[in-house]
C-alpha cells in the first residue's frame, strides 16, 4: 500500500484535480494495472459533502470522465487485451447500507437533455457515432416520463466519448463538459428505472448496466484505435457494484 | 533627303534600339531571377514539405488537434502541405520584386519597395485574420456548452454573439493594420461595440433585474428557495 501511495506521489496526483472527484477511479484502475492483489471490504456508506461533489455537475464530470479517459489511454494495453472478469475477493462481512432518499427534479434534467440535443447537435455529432446520434435523437419526440436512454444506448455513448477523447476529435475540456445534459438524461432514465425499488434491486440495476459494459467491449476495441491485440489474457478483476459501501483497499 | 531620313526616322529608331539595348540585360537578369525565383520556390517548397512529413508534423498537428480544427474550418489540406506551398508562394513574391528591381526603372522600383514595406503589414493581417477565427471558434463553442450547461435558452444565440463579436474585432484590427480607412473602422467599430454594450447594459438592466437580484442573492446567501427539494445541482 505505501508502495502505492509513494507512486502516487511521485505521479503528482495528489495535487492534481483527479485527487478531488476521479481519486476513486484513479486509485483502483492503478492498483489493478500495478498487478498488486486488490481486494474489497464493505467499510459503511460513502458520504459525500453536500456541497461537493453536486455543486458543479460539469466540473465534477469534467474530472471524473477525463481521469477515466486518460486511465483509459495510459492502460490500453492491458484492457484492450482483456476478456470477461472475475470476483474480487471479499473481506470482511457484507451487509446492506441504508440510503437516505433524494429529491431530484427529473422533468429538469429531461429539459436540460434536450436543450444539449438541440443546440449541442453539431458537437455531438463530432463526438457520437450517426447510429448513437440517431437513436439520441429519437428520443427527442417522445415524453418526459418515457423519456428513457437504455442501457445499451448509454455504453455506445461513453464508449464513444471516450474514442472521440482518444483521437482529439474536438478539444478535450469541450468533449468532457458537452457530455453533461447526456449524463443528466441518463440520470433521469436512472431515477424513472429505480424509483420505488430497494436499494438491492437498484444495484441490481447498476449491475446489469455493468454486465453491459463488459458484453459491448468489442464496440469499444473496435472502434478504439488500431493497436495490434494480443492473445488473451487471464481475466482481470470483477467490478462489483458497491458504492455504498464497498471499499478498495 | 538622306539627311532628313537621317535624323527623322533612323534616328529616333536607333536612339529607340540603344535603350533597348540599355534595358535588355536587366530584363534578362530579370527572366533569370524569376526563372531562379521559381525554381527556388519550387525546392524550398518540396523540401519543406518533405522534412515536415518525415518529422511527423502532421501527427504531431492531429494530436494537438489542429487537422480537425482545419478541416472544421473547411481545409481539407494537411498542415504539411499547407507549409509547403506557403513557403513556395513566399519565396515567388520575393522573386518577383526582385524581378521588378532588376529593371532598374525609377517607377517600378518605387513600386516594388512599398510592395516590400507593405509585406509585413499584409502578413500581420492575415494572422490576426486566422487568428481571430480560430479564437472566436473556441470561444463560441466554449460559450455553447457553458450555456447549455446553465440552461440558458437562448445558447445558441450567445454563442453565436460571441463569435461573430470576436470575428469582427479581428477583422476590424485586420484592416486597421492594412491602413485602409483606419479612422472609420475605428470609429465605426468603436460606435458598434459601444453601441452593443449599452444595449445589452439597458436590456439586462430593464429584464432581468430579477434574475441578478436572484443570483446575487444566491452567490452572497447561500441557496435560494427554488432550490430547495432538489438535491441535485444541475451546474
Amino acid at each position: 500500500m505505501s508502495d502505492f501511495y509513494q507512486n502516487g506521489v511521485n505521479q503528482h496526483v495528489w495535487e492534481t484535480e483527479v485527487a478531488r472527484f476521479g481519486i476513486d477511479i484513479w486509485m483502483t484502475t492503478e492498483a489493478i494495472a500495478s498487478g498488486g492483489r486488490v481486494c474489497q471490504s464493505f467499510l459503511g456508506a460513502k458520504i459525500h459533502n453536500p456541497k461537493d461533489p453536486a455543486a458543479d455537475l460539469s466540473a465534477m464530470l469534467t474530472h471524473v470522465m477525463g481521469a477515466l479517459f486518460a486511465l483509459m489511454e495510459q492502460h490500453e494495453g492491458l484492457w484492450s487485451r482483456q476478456e470477461g472478469s472475475q470476483p474480487v475477493p471479499l473481506i470482511g462481512f457484507p451487509y446492506e447500507v441504508g440510503v437516505e432518499p433524494v429529491h431530484v427534479n427529473v422533468e429538469r434534467m429531461v429539459s436540460h437533455y434536450r436543450q444539449g440535443l438541440t443546440d449541442l447537435e453539431p458537437i455531438w455529432r463530432q463526438i457520437l457515432a450517426d447510429d448513437t446520434f440517431t437513436q439520441l435523437r429519437d428520443l427527442q419526440r417522445t415524453s418526459v416520463a418515457d423519456c428513457h436512454i437504455p442501457d445499451e444506448l448509454w455504453v455506445q455513448v461513453v464508449y464513444d466519448a471516450a474514442t472521440a477523447h482518444r483521437k482529439r476529435i474536438i478539444r478535450r475540456d469541450h468533449l468532457l463538459k458537452a457530455l453533461t445534459p447526456l449524463y443528466l438524461g441518463r440520470t433521469a432514465s436512472f431515477v424513472h428505472a429505480t424509483q420505488g425499488l430497494t436499494s438491492t434491486e437498484a444495484e441490481q440495476k447498476i449491475e446489469a448496466l455493468c454486465h453491459t459494459f463488459e458484453r459491448m467491449k468489442p464496440y469499444l476495441v473496435e472502434r478504439w484505435q488500431p493497436p495490434v491485440l494480443q492473445p488473451v489474457a487471464p481475466a482481470l478483476l470483477h467490478h462489483t457494484s458497491t458504492d455504498t459501501g464497498g471499499a478498495h483497499e | 533627303m538622306n539627311e532628313f531620313i537621317n535624323q527623322a526616322l533612323l534616328g529616333p529608331l536607333a536612339l529607340l534600339g540603344h535603350q533597348v539595348l540599355a534595358v535588355l540585360p536587366n530584363v534578362l537578369a530579370m527572366g533569370i531571377i524569376l526563372l531562379g525565383g521559381l525554381f527556388t520556390a519550387w525546392a524550398f517548397g518540396s523540401f519543406a514539405e518533405r522534412l515536415f512529413r518525415i518529422i511527423r508534423f502532421d501527427h504531431f498537428c492531429d494530436r494537438l488537434g489542429m487537422n480537425a480544427a482545419l478541416l472544421r474550418g473547411g481545409v481539407k489540406t494537411d498542415p504539411s502541405r499547407i507549409i509547403g506551398r506557403s513557403i513556395y508562394w513566399t519565396v515567388i513574391m520575393l522573386a518577383s520584386i526582385a524581378a521588378l528591381g532588376a529593371l532598374n526603372l525609377t517607377p517600378i522600383n518605387q513600386f516594388a519597395q512599398s510592395l516590400l514595406a507593405y509585406v509585413p503589414h499584409l502578413v500581420t493581417a492575415v494572422v490576426i485574420l486566422l487568428a481571430g477565427y480560430f479564437l472566436s471558434n473556441f470561444v463560441s463553442q466554449a460559450v455553447l456548452i457553458a450555456a447549455v450547461n446553465a440552461g440558458l435558452p437562448p445558447a445558441r444565440l450567445i454563442a453565436a454573439c460571441s463569435r461573430w463579436g470576436i470575428q469582427v474585432l479581428a477583422g476590424a484590427m485586420a484592416l486597421e493594420q492594412l491602413g485602409i480607412a483606419q479612422h472609420i473602422v475605428v470609429v465605426g467599430f468603436g460606435i458598434t461595440w459601444g453601441g452593443i454594450v449599452l444595449a445589452g447594459a439597458i436590456a439586462f438592466g430593464l429584464g432581468a433585474a430579477d434574475t441578478a437580484k436572484e443570483f446575487l442573492q444566491r452567490r452572497l446567501m447561500g441557496r435560494s428557495k427554488s432550490s430547495t427539494g432538489d438535491d441535485l445541482h444541475h451546474w
